[in-house]
């Protein structure tokens, strides 16, 4: 297979390496700045069925509720419409970012952070309760 | 193949650009907060736009109130409403206690004054031992507690409560000790008086007022600078140096004692029924508008927490729900948020704006930890505790998020609030409770529904079945300008259905 890109001319590799940086762009601005996902999420209720995503929640409820509400935009930008990696949370958590502090271990222990990273991630899984009209 | 050579390098820019993204798009995007809206009148209301868990059901119970703030219920169980008589932007009408009749009319059972005599608003009312007490805001002449009875006459339990500037006298509950609790809030967002205190009214009508501590304060000096408010003419000529606990313009030094009094700024108290002998419960909070007491006999709080405005901006406090001991504790305003001091600039500085400092030599005790967190500007006002199994969630706090006065109060990214929230006090979990349908959970007048506005306030019926929402109706930003909509609240109701 490593033939194969040798083989390709240098222009038509120079085009799809530009394509693909241009599809990730459009897809990181496009949900970067995207209103968040909260289509019926009114009456959503986490399902915390683990001890992890139970500290997790805390942990989210006192450090990072406040500025995105349930995930979504309030202060800050919405983080339960967007594929962030956990390594990326987990850098942004220690080092903040923007008008975001940075949470120091004293603050958010190494484990609590793997638990709050993992609750993160459920917030752009969790199916919703469903409504009643 | 392509990927295995060019992916570390596309991955590599991407997430440095979903960094720069992130960081960009909170700073660029312009405010889009829930009051920025325009709304066309009248309000039409329907239950359907409105979503709570499965098994509950929302009704609407009375319309086109004009600025309600409290509901209670005398011994038969009848439903009564507080109307405001003032809100925000400077809107003055008549401060009225209603009965709300089976159809959804109304009966009025007291009034205050009409303006400029009328000195609201009246923040919340509670029924004990067959009369009603309210808490009357004072914008003009102070803040009371009042004693409606039953055929509209009214008594001043308590009166002379320092109440003319941002925030206002609010509550009341009676405790299980058959006092009266309430709240008063500061009159300033974070203790120095500045040009925002002009724009909100009161430093044109009281130029002389300012917080006051419950006890004696020893001060660091701090003193900010401003343009002059009063004057306009001389605005830029002649700038205003203000210290803590001061009056607009008087300096403040190092190691100056600000004496302590009774009753306070920024605090609970109590007093007893005949209105003799105030007492302090707590002291150092913000705007503790929402009180309750849990079914096990506990007094929680909400304290609305600082905004990015005035003279000592203060950014990214979320509201907060405390438990409060009955021991004259203090609870960090205006040095700390939730327990932690507010010059950490990492956290608490505005962008653009300079990093607060300090303004006490010395704590008063350490301030203690909260017992939950709401999103910034998301105004927790209203709470009250699911007590029966018939609705479920017993022992939970309810709480009524009011919604952001954005840009005014600061800015954000989308509405937040107008929602109500269930916490579990033991851990300080929220979750929605009740909001509007749609992509995003704003204000109706913002989405084109006819949903909730701004929930202000909850109160369970005496049998426990039943939770009212007090919907205060709709205010729009525009301009520099808070507009709030007379005729536009709603008292809702919600119920669990059979099971």
């Amino acid at each position: 297979m490593k033939n194969g890109v040798a083989k390709m001319p240098e222009r038509v590799r120079t085009f799809v390496a530009v394509a693909i940086a241009s599809a990730m762009l459009v897809t990181i601005f496009s949900t970067g700045c995207a209103s968040s996902r909260r289509d019926a999420v009114v009456a959503r209720q986490v399902n915390v069925s683990n001890r992890q995503l139970e500290i997790g929640q805390r942990v989210f409820m006192a450090e990072c509720n406040q500025c995105h509400p349930g995930g979504a935009a309030g202060l800050g930008p919405a983080i339960n419409n967007k594929p962030i990696p956990g390594f990326v949370l987990r850098f942004q958590v220690r080092h903040g970012l923007g008008a975001m502090p940075k949470f120091g271990h004293s603050q958010i222990s190494s484990e609590a952070l793997s638990d709050l990273v993992l609750y993160v991630k459920t917030l752009r899984h969790e199916p919703m309760l469903v409504a009643h009209r | 193949m392509i990927v295995s050579r060019f992916g570390p390098v596309a991955l590599g820019l991407a997430l440095a650009l979903m960094l720069a993204g992130e960081m960009g798009c909170s700073r660029i995007r312009p405010s889009d907060g829930g009051a920025q809206a325009r709304f066309k009148s009248p309000r039409r209301v329907d239950a359907r736009d409105v979503q709570v868990p499965a098994g509950y059901r929302v009704q609407v119970v009375s319309t086109g109130l004009t600025f309600p703030t409290g509901v209670t219920f005398d011994d038969q169980g009848r439903a009564y409403v507080t109307e405001s008589g003032y809100s925000y932007g400077e809107k003055w009408r008549p401060a009225r206690l209603v009965r709300i009749e089976d159809d959804g009319s109304k009966t009025i059972i007291a009034q205050s004054n009409p303006s400029p005599w009328n000195n609201g608003p009246w923040n919340g009312v509670t029924f004990y031992q067959g009369s009603f007490y309210v808490a009357e805001g004072g914008e003009m002449y102070g803040g009371r507690i009042l004693r409606i009875h039953m055929d509209g006459k009214i008594d001043v339990v308590v009166d002379h409560l320092p109440s003319f500037g941002d925030h206002h006298t609010n509550g009341p509950v009676i405790g299980p000790d058959g006092m009266i609790y309430f709240g008063q809030g500061t009159a300033t967002n974070s203790g120095i008086v500045g040009a925002d205190n002009a724009n909100q009214g009161w430093l044109n009508r009281f130029p002389d007022f300012h917080d006051i501590p419950a006890h004696d304060v020893t001060l660091r000096g701090e003193n900010v600078t401003s343009t002059n408010a009063l004057d306009v003419s001389q605005a830029q000529l002649t700038p205003v140096k203000t210290g803590a606990y001061s009056a607009y313009g008087v300096w403040t030094w190092p190691g100056e004692v600000i004496p302590g009094k009774v009753p306070c700024t920024g605090a609970v108290m109590k007093v007893p029924l005949n209105g003799k002998g105030l007492e302090v419960v707590a002291w150092g909070l913000r705007n503790p508008y929402g009180l309750a007491f849990s079914p096990d006999g506990q007094l929680f709080a909400t304290d609305n927490s600082y905004d990015v405005r005035g003279a000592r901006p203060i950014y990214g406090t979320g509201d907060l729900l405390w438990k409060l001991n009955d021991d004259g504790r203090w609870y960090g305003w205006p040095d700390y948020f939730a327990g932690e001091v507010v010059s950490n600039r990492d956290r608490f500085q505005a962008p653009g704006t300079a990093a607060p400092k300090k303004l006490l030599a010395v704590d008063p005790n350490p301030p203690p930890r909260p017992d939950a967190i709401f999103p910034v500007h998301s105004a927790a006002c209203g709470l009250d505790f699911s007590h029966s199994q018939d609705f479920g969630y017993v022992n939970q706090a309810f709480v009524a998020e009011f919604g952001d006065l954005a840009p005014s109060t600061g800015k954000v990214l989308a509405p937040v609030g107008f929602q109500i929230v269930r916490v579990d006090v033991k851990t300080g979990v929220s979750q929605v409770f009740a909001a509007n349908r749609g992509r995003k959970i704003e204000p109706a007048s913002k989405e084109h529904g006819r949903g909730l506005e701004r929930p202000i306030a909850v109160r369970f019926d005496p049998s426990g079945k039943d939770l009212y929402v007090v919907d205060f109706g709709v205010i729009t930003e525009r301009g520099g300008k808070t507009n709030p909509r007379p005729n536009t609240g709603v008292l809702w109701r919600i119920t669990r259905e059979a099971r």
